[in-house]
């Protein structure tokens, strides 16, 4: 069959957010499944557990009792061998953190999903990003996705990923206006999937016949020589990912037809203000964009697809002409800005050209970003020179008003 | 398929496999009851065995077992030995055993929840809770395990620890797995016919196995298996078996001594005055009636 | 797949564990920890140290033990040959010492090496392979001392010829033990499987009469052994004793023992506390005397006699009366009529150490009786040597070598109770073993190899019995040589093997480290490895191994 035919071998479901992700992992053949419910993620597990029940998925799902759990479970039967699946969000991913240390330098392949949403106190499922975004540090490689057939896509990609260079992927996309809004997905047939993404195969598994240890040290304690080379052979792998993740994306075009990139710019190459977002916020700045520049206004999106490794050349040189740089956080590092603007920050300092970047804090804790809001702004950043302060509160008065 | 060799414990007139899976040069303390307890399980279950171990005084014992090992975070051991049981199963591996080694603060404590979770699902492994009664490897400190009335390093006098020793047994029963077993090293033929049944079983199999601890109970390292059975005989430790949860079987050791006896060997409750062990000699005889009536047999040692 | 020139790999994070290097980088050499080390330290069991044969009685039950009858039986052979008897008459004394005893109750060494005797008397000796010697030795004597050297006389390969004075062989296995103690048929036995290693034997000789000693010494034997024994009663030394009714105690025994009628009265009175005043006690009361009864001048503990044949005496109606000693034998008619005895009370030891009994003045009083045996003590009957120069000491008895046995006149040597008075079998067979030795040294300048430092004898305290089960005794008596493969071995099965490694594998088992390799008669710990917790000398069932400074602190 012919590769062209073979791309269309599929066909359209509407599908949530959350079910995109599941589908994905059925899609995957996914072995073992361990997950813990939370809102807004338990519609992942509720889909995967009818995929096993109804047989379209071959996989042990194991109903653990928290999430610190289901990332232990999935680091050891990552040792094992086989492909992992959870998905988790706001606390759940916050109760994994020191699983996700575990799983990043143990170099487990696993594939999980996040939809982000507010961590407490108190309890809120309110649509930000903080969660996925404060463990950018534990050796995991992460995208943030824009649209329904994206997660499903990146699931597939990650996998394949994942699974070339030894590092767990997290796929993150918006709780609620991902999660629970439904898009027409192109679901391709499994077995195109298959021939995309081939069974795992590893040399190094937990075997009696061959005994290995894993996920433990020459001696009681590791000593500074070895582990000061382990760390930088982590961060290494993660410059191989960088190619990896390119050549992954080729691949992937090559064989479904639809082309991802680490970074999507949209009208940036001669934008006078670029407006750097993730997710959602991307995906609605593109009629902005197209109707500021119908009222004379040069202005460009670059959304950021995948967040680490983090592009930095690439977006260094995406936003090398502009005059200046906007960025809407959905999240608050505190005691510092909102954490897109910090990475941007540090990556243009290198840069030849070092446009001012306005850093915008909105849409928190389930406020909505609005198209006004973007329009807002971006309006701000025309009328300012400079930003006056790390942080501009968009929308967000303080306590006492 | 070779024929395995086995060597004969004569006094006991049983026989066990000679094959080593624990060779010499791990770093644990001289005597130490877990390394050996370790050692002979290995032997026992045989050459299809993946063990997985958190942070524990099994770091140092269980370095350089001869087995496929997988070093867990401290809180997940049994959560850990799910993964890999979930992993070899999918591979079609029904045969390899997972054996899941943790300590007493691993277990009762920090693991508790992943434990009693992976209990009911009925997981299928054996759990071998080696029990120091303390956190030991990280300088002694106190643990729900550690007994009313010991010294350790965080509860050091004039405040020993006033709490009772957590009834780890009464809980991992109430779970209603299929075998829960106490075994310790001074009663070799003991703890090799229970290994040698749980081998057979399916699900969850939990071992609680007192290891006297010279560094942290001090006393000499010589007395390590006397101290065992001295634990046994004082019925501070019963040797018990639970099926299903309801079936109790106890093993009545051929001597009984009082829990002084048992207790003043120990430098971790020199400090204790007359009055005070006759108080819990009188509630570890309370408890042993109450366990000899739960018990729907009582056989002898 | 290559990206940009580097090879995508597949990796975790792990340590391969390989032979050599990884495995150096995993374990240490803890053997540096320790400050002790163990070590095998081997033990005498209390059974053979109480021995006077030095039996060695552990090695051979373990055999038996493990059904082993044969190498069971060829240990015990060479220790003892003459088990079927001791096996019936011993003093026991091992098992009073035996450890087990504390535990449950000692094992029925009597009973297991009489067994084992029997059997070994129905297989026949067999003879190490020994080039035949031309020496010959010539022992007066077939008691147990003289068979007893035959025996390992034969063993070096020398040709040997007993010259016994009676119709019978045995000495006072035949003639001073009754029937019902040591039946003569085993007695026969013994020294039929004595005879088959080529000994010569000649009864109705007597050196005295039937030959001069000198002209014994003069028919070319390279040595000569003195076996005669101690047959000779003592006298009381009281008036009447020369009285019809009044009989050596020896002599009693031997008379009933030759088959012939012995007349006894009614009222029977033995003096004396050993073996000869019990068995003829116990004779006379078979042979239908109306009362008997035994006078002794100590109290019980200190009666010489077998305790278990007191025992049955007592429970045969026989009464004993204690610190009771005869003054005079009161005649009627030139008859026995009574004994006039005074009471005595016990004043301080004297050089047996057995406390002295002396009598109560005014304590007089007198006892009925129309037969007295007198069985206060032997000596040898040394008649024979007058004129021959071997030297005899004030007490009766001939001196010798402590070592070799061998007396003042060369190429004589002495062993048994003609050595050292009345005194056990299993002496006489130990003496028999020595004098052997001894002549082998004098023919050949072979040197008699030096006894071993007083080793540790086990104790007790020194075992783990904690890994022993409690068993009852078998009860063996009676039993015959089929339940070596039954009864026998499960009752050889309960001997602790007091300080001897067996190969338990206990330790083996226990050890944190896995440092000990157990095999069979040897144990070898990894010193590179051991950290020397002590953890196997603490447990070792039988008290083998010992914790000794490591010397690198000196």
């Amino acid at each position: 069959m012919a590769l062209e035919e073979e791309k269309g071998r599929g066909s359209y479901e509407l599908l949530s957010g959350t079910y995109s992700a599941a589908c994905g992992a059925m899609l995957c053949r996914a072995q073992v499944v361990a997950a813990y419910p939370i809102t807004p993620q338990s519609t992942v597990v509720e889909r995967l557990s009818e995929y096993i029940a109804e047989g379209k998925l071959e996989a042990k799902f194991i109903p653990v009792e928290s999430e610190h759990s289901a990332l232990a479970v999935l680091a050891s039967a990552s040792a094992g061998g086989v492909r992992t699946f959870t998905a988790t969000a706001r606390q759940g991913l916050a109760l994994m953190h020191e699983v996700l240390h575990w799983a990043g330098r143990g170099r487990c392949p696993i594939v999980m999903a996040v939809v982000t949403a507010s961590l407490g106190p108190p309890p809120d499922i309110g649509m930000e990003q903080d969660d996925a975004l404060v463990q950018r540090d534990t050796g995991w490689m992460q995208f943030y996705c824009q649209s329904n057939q994206e997660i499903l896509d990146t699931i597939i990609l990650a996998y394949r990923v994942a699974e070339l260079v030894s590092l767990p992927v997290m796929v993150c996309f918006d709780g609620f206006i991902m999660s629970h809004t439904y898009e027409p997905v192109f679901v391709p047939d499994r077995d195109v999937v298959d021939g995309f993404l081939p069974p795992r195969q590893t040399k190094f598994k937990i075997d009696p016949d061959n005994p290995l240890r894993f996920f433990a040290s020459p001696g009681a304690v590791a000593g500074a020589p070895y582990l000061s080379k382990l760390r930088r052979r982590t961060q290494d792998a993660f410059e191989i990912a960088m190619e990896a993740v390119k050549q992954v994306h080729e691949e992937f075009y090559q064989h479904f037809g639809r082309r991802y990139d680490v970074i999507e710019p949209y009208r940036a190459e001669d934008a006078e203000v670029i407006l750097v977002a993730l997710t959602s916020v991307a995906s609605m700045t593109h009629d902005i964009v197209d109707e500021l520049r119908k009222q004379g206004k040069k202005v460009g999106l670059l959304r950021v697809r995948m967040f680490r490794p983090f592009p930095r050349q690439e977006i260094t040189a995406a936003l090398q002409n502009a005059a200046k740089v906007l960025v809407i956080d959905r999240n608050v590092s505190y005691g510092r800005s909102g954490i897109m603007a910090l990475e941007l920050r540090a990556a243009m300092y290198s840069a030849p050209k070092k446009p001012p970047i306005f850093g915008f804090i909105g849409g928190v804790a389930g406020l909505s970003i609005t198209p006004g809001r973007i329009r807002e702004a971006i309006q701000y950043t025309y009328e300012h020179r400079e930003p006056d302060d790390e942080v501009i509160w968009l929308g967000i008065p303080r306590w006492e008003e | 398929m070779p024929v395995e060799k086995l060597r004969r414990l004569k006094q006991f007139d049983i026989e066990v496999p000679e094959a080593e899976y624990a060779p010499p040069g791990h770093t644990a303390c001289a005597g130490c009851p877990g390394a050996a307890m370790m050692r002979q399980m290995l032997k026992l279950l045989g050459p299809k065995v993946v063990l997985t171990n958190p942070a524990s005084c099994s770091g140092y014992f269980a370095r350089a077992v001869e087995a496929p090992l997988c070093r867990c975070l401290f809180e997940v051991a049994a959560a850990s030995g799910t993964g890999i049981r979930a992993a070899l199963d999918v591979r079609g591996d029904k045969e390899t055993i997972v054996l899941v080694w943790a300590g007493d603060g691993g277990t009762a404590d920090i693991g508790i929840q992943a434990l009693s979770a992976a209990a009911e699902r009925n997981e299928d492994f054996i759990y071998a809770c080696y029990d120091n009664e303390g956190y030991m490897m990280t300088g002694m400190q106190r643990s729900s395990s550690t007994p009313a009335g010991a010294w350790t390093t965080t509860t050091p006098l004039p405040q020993p620890k006033k709490e009772r020793k957590k009834d780890l047994v009464g809980i991992m029963a109430a779970h209603h797995i299929p075998y829960v077993a106490t075994a310790t090293i001074a009663y070799p033929q003991d703890l090799v016919r229970k290994v040698l049944k749980a081998k057979t079983m399916r699900g969850t199999r939990f071992f609680n196995l007192l290891a006297p601890c010279p560094t942290g109970w001090r006393f000499a390292p010589n007395l390590s298996v006397k101290l065992a059975r001295m634990a046994v005989e004082s019925r501070v430790f019963p040797l018990l078996e639970v099926e299903d949860g309801v079936r109790w079987t106890v093993q009545r050791p051929q001597q009984e001594i009082s829990l002084r006896d048992y207790m003043k060997m120990q430098g971790r409750f020199g400090h204790l005055e007359e009055a005070d062990m006759e108080a819990m000699e009188k509630s570890v005889g309370e408890e042993w009636e109450l366990l000899l009536a739960k018990a729907s047999r009582v056989c002898d040692l | 797949m290559k990206i940009k020139g580097c090879e995508i790999c597949d990796e975790t994070m792990h340590v391969q564990f390989v032979e050599g290097e990884a495995l150096s980088l995993l374990t240490s050499k803890t053997g540096s920890w320790r400050s002790v080390r163990p070590v095998l330290a081997e033990g005498a069991a209390p059974c053979s140290h109480a021995c006077p044969g030095s039996i060695r009685i552990r090695e051979y039950l373990e055999l038996l033990g493990e059904g082993r009858v044969n190498e069971a039986a060829e240990i015990l052979a060479v220790d003892n040959p003459l088990a079927a008897i001791t096996g019936r008459v011993c003093p026991c004394f091992c098992e009073p010492d035996c450890n087990r005893g504390r535990f449950d109750e000692p094992l029925a060494i009597k009973q297991l090496e009489r067994l084992l005797g029997d059997y070994i008397v129905r297989q026949g000796f067999s003879l190490p392979d020994v080039p035949a010697k031309k020496e010959r030795v010539a022992i007066i004597g077939s008691g147990p001392a003289g068979l007893s050297a035959a025996y390992y006389l034969g063993r070096y390969g020398y040709g040997v010829t007993i010259l016994e004075a009676l119709s019978a062989t045995g000495g006072m296995l035949y003639w001073g033990v009754p029937e019902y103690r040591l039946p003569k048929r085993v007695v026969d036995e013994q020294v039929e499987a004595i005879k088959g290693l080529g000994v010569e034997i000649r009864t109705n000789v007597a050196v005295g009469q039937d030959v001069t000693f000198n002209e014994l010494l003069a028919e070319g034997y390279e040595a000569v052994l003195i076996a005669v024994g101690a047959q000779k009663d003592l006298r009381l030394n009281v008036s009447g004793e020369d009285a019809g009714g009044v009989l050596p105690g020896v002599g009693f025994l031997r008379q009933v023992n030759s088959g012939d009628e012995v007349s006894l009265g009614n009222r029977v009175c033995v003096i004396g506390g050993g073996n000869t005043a019990i068995d003829s006690a116990r004779v006379a009361a078979h042979l239908g005397a109306g009362s008997v009864s035994i006078l002794y001048r100590r109290s019980r503990a200190e009666m010489p006699a077998v305790a278990g044949e007191v025992d049955v005496a007592l429970e045969e109606g026989i009464e004993i009366q204690f610190l009771v000693a005869p003054t005079e034998i009161i005649l009627r008619s030139g008859r026995v009529a009574g004994i006039r005895c005074v009471r005595m009370e016990l004043g301080e030891p004297d050089d047996t150490g057995r406390r002295r009994p002396i009598p109560i003045s005014g304590s007089e009083f007198e006892v009925e009786a129309d037969t007295v045996i007198v069985a206060i003590g032997q000596v040898p009957d040394l008649s024979f040597l007058n004129g021959s120069g071997v030297e005899i000491d004030r007490t009766g008895l001939i001196g010798a070598d402590s070592q070799t046995l061998a007396t003042n006149l060369p190429k004589v040597f002495v062993a048994g109770d003609a050595l050292t008075g009345p005194a056990t079998v299993i002496e006489a067979i130990a003496a028999g073993k020595k004098a052997a030795r001894g002549i082998d040294s004098h023919l050949t300048g072979r040197e008699i190899p030096v006894s071993p430092e007083s080793e540790r004898v086990i104790k007790y305290e020194d075992l783990n019995v904690n890994y022993f089960k409690r068993e009852a005794r078998q009860d063996l008596k009676g039993a015959g040589v089929e339940a070596l493969t039954e009864t026998a071995c499960t009752e050889a099965r309960r001997c602790f093997q007091c300080g001897r490694c067996n190969a338990c594998n206990t330790c083996w088992f226990l050890c944190p480290d896995a440092v000990i390799l157990q095999k069979v008669g040897e144990i070898e710990f990894d010193y590179d490895y051991c950290k020397g917790c002590g953890v196997c000398a603490e447990e070792c069932p039988r008290g083998a191994l010992g914790m000794e400074e490591e010397s690198r602190w000196h």
